[in-house]
């Protein structure tokens, strides 16, 4: 009879309704399911009598892979390296498609499947009119009560937050400070001989001073930074410059996290909170131009068209979630919670200047000091005119460009043929499909 | 002497050729759009509809998103997660088979 097996542990749940925090436990088979669930997700439970449910967040925030092994077995992982381990090669997997709910009897079959993406989410044109101050006041109310929830829920646990200096993560270290009374920040920078601290560092130690929080300052060489690589590539389930490159400033900060709290209590490990997502909400990113080549190469879309490109291929982002959980952290993402005031946004709103901004300012007011509002975007990946090339021009100058990490992650995945790893990831998402259906070819 | 078909048999090739040709369609403006949006070179001898589009390096996974939202705006399909990464989505005939079994029936004839 064929089985269900899971390998491993799976990605913690961090979901919520828009009321209520929904965490491990809480969505298992046979309880209701909350209309509205956004937030990370995952799970692959049985309810000890043969009937499992398999779900994935509408966004895709939490991973799992699966495929059959020798013995018509599902072999279930939150790494597609565990399958492999497993005798399951990188080429018969799958992801179970992002915001799927299934139920499934392995004896009987798949019975029954639906999505938890709401259908507006796919719409691409939306001529409508913003409330830049109703949307604002949505995702203020949304990530508060988030972040206020979780709190409550984990009392005892070390809770940092990533500090980059920009307007989305300064904007959940204004708010989180309330409800984490011990919040540290994190703020990463690339050590260079003879240059200063980056913009980011610069401002972050300016910011936690403002807010009142301790500042871990995480400075490492272009060595330990890319010491980093094999586990980016393995947790962080990609190759692809940009998520890779991220994933190393994670995996940083991470390491030295873990430094600072190497023995927390077993309940309580330490709880990271980011300001990934907004980028993706809000369609702010640019390629960038290094050398003469251009990187980080962005789909000719605009509006929603590209916000909604973005967010679908946050599937194939584990950069946070995943290379954190390397070191034994949890990050949270609390802008997934306000998702939908996000993609309310008409096309209008994507046209206009200053964006970003002006909805900041409107979510977040004077709880974010006003120079993070007139600050120029800054990446760690790029680095800055004071600090020199960041991690982009480091991974040039090593000859870690596109091709190596693609032959890297292929053969960390027992598979040599890197020219086929677009069978794997395409257009930002994963080979999916439902297990126990004749989906899967 | 040969089999006669029957009305309905009749009736069934005439639908299967109607449906070659809405394929045929498709495919003609998803060759356009490829050949602009991705500067294929008209004598190139190796592109044609039956190519695998990313073994040939002709798309890659940003290009398709834009061939997504072509295909989402000239068509008004979205083209389901387990048909994205499938072997028939290769190629501009397998997708304009992808895209014509997506569209409504009134659409697609």
């Amino acid at each position: 009879m064929s089985g269900i097996q899971v390998l491993g542990e799976l990605a913690p749940t961090f979901a919520w309704d828009g009321e209520k925090l929904h965490l491990d436990g809480d969505l298992a088979p046979g309880t209701e399911l909350p209309a509205n669930l956004r937030g990370a997700a995952s799970v692959a439970q049985t309810d000890g009598h043969g009937r499992w449910r398999l779900l994935r967040d509408p966004l895709g925030l939490n991973k799992i892979f699966w495929g059959y092994d020798s013995a018509g077995d599902v072999q279930m992982a939150a790494r597609p390296a565990t399958l492999v381990d497993a005798g399951i090669p990188l080429t018969e997997q799958y992801a179970i498609p992002p915001g799927c709910v299934v139920e499934v009897e392995p004896a009987t079959g798949c019975l029954g499947s639906r999505s938890l993406m709401p259908e507006r989410w796919r719409r691409s044109w939306d001529g409508g009119q913003v409330d830049l101050n109703r949307v604002g006041g949505i995702i203020r109310d949304q990530l508060e009560r988030y972040l206020h929830a979780l709190a409550e829920a984990f009392p005892d646990a070390p809770a940092f937050v990533c500090l980059s200096g920009g307007l989305d993560s300064s904007a959940v270290a204004a708010l989180a400070r309330r409800w984490f009374p011990r919040l540290v920040a994190v703020s990463f920078d690339l050590a260079r001989p003879g240059a200063g601290a980056s913009e980011d560092r610069v401002t972050a130690e300016r910011l936690a001073r403002d807010l009142g929080l301790s500042l871990l300052q995480v400075t490492v060489t272009e060595d330990e930074l890319f010491g980093h690589l094999d586990t980016v590539l393995l947790h962080g389930i990609d190759w692809r410059d940009f998520n890779v490159h991220a994933g190393l400033v994670n995996a940083a900060l991470a390491s030295h996290i873990r430094g600072v709290c190497a023995d927390p209590a077993p309940t309580a490990p330490p709880l990271v909170l980011t300001g990934d997502l907004a980028n993706e909400f809000l369609a702010d990113y640019e390629p960038e131009l290094h050398g003469g080549v251009t990187y980080y190469g962005m789909p000719r879309l605009t509006g929603r068209r590209l916000q909604r490109s973005l967010v679908t291929g946050l599937d194939t982002s584990h950069r946070e979630v995943g290379v954190l959980a390397a070191w034994g952290l949890r990050a949270v993402q609390p802008y997934a919670v306000a998702v939908d005031a996000y993609m309310s946004l008409p096309d209008a709103f994507f046209e206009s200047g200053y964006r970003k901004q002006r909805l900041c300012r409107a979510a977040f007011g004077e709880a974010v000091p006003r120079y993070v509002y007139e600050r120029r975007k800054s990446r760690a990946q790029i680095g800055g005119e004071r600090s020199g090339g960041g991690v982009l021009a480091a991974a040039v100058s090593r000859g870690i460009d596109a091709a190596w990490l693609r032959r890297r992650f292929a053969e960390l995945h027992g598979d040599a043929d890197a020219s086929r790893l677009h069978r794997f990831i395409r257009a930002g998402r994963y080979r999916s499909a439902i297990p126990f259906t004749d989906q899967e070819r | 002497m040969a089999d006669v078909p029957t009305t309905h048999e009749q009736g069934d090739a005439a639908a299967d050729t109607e449906a070659a040709a809405s394929v045929s369609a498709l495919a003609d403006r998803l060759e356009d759009f490829v050949r602009s949006a991705f500067a294929v070179d008209p004598a190139d001898p190796w592109f044609d509809r039956d190519v695998d589009l990313f073994d040939a390096g002709y798309v890659d996974s940003v290009g398709l998103t834009e061939l997504l939202a072509f295909i989402a705006e000239e068509f008004g399909v979205d083209v389901p997660d387990d048909r994205l990464l499938s072997d028939d989505f290769a190629s501009i005939h397998g997708m304009a088979q992808v895209i014509g079994q997506a569209l409504p029936a009134t659409e697609s004839r």
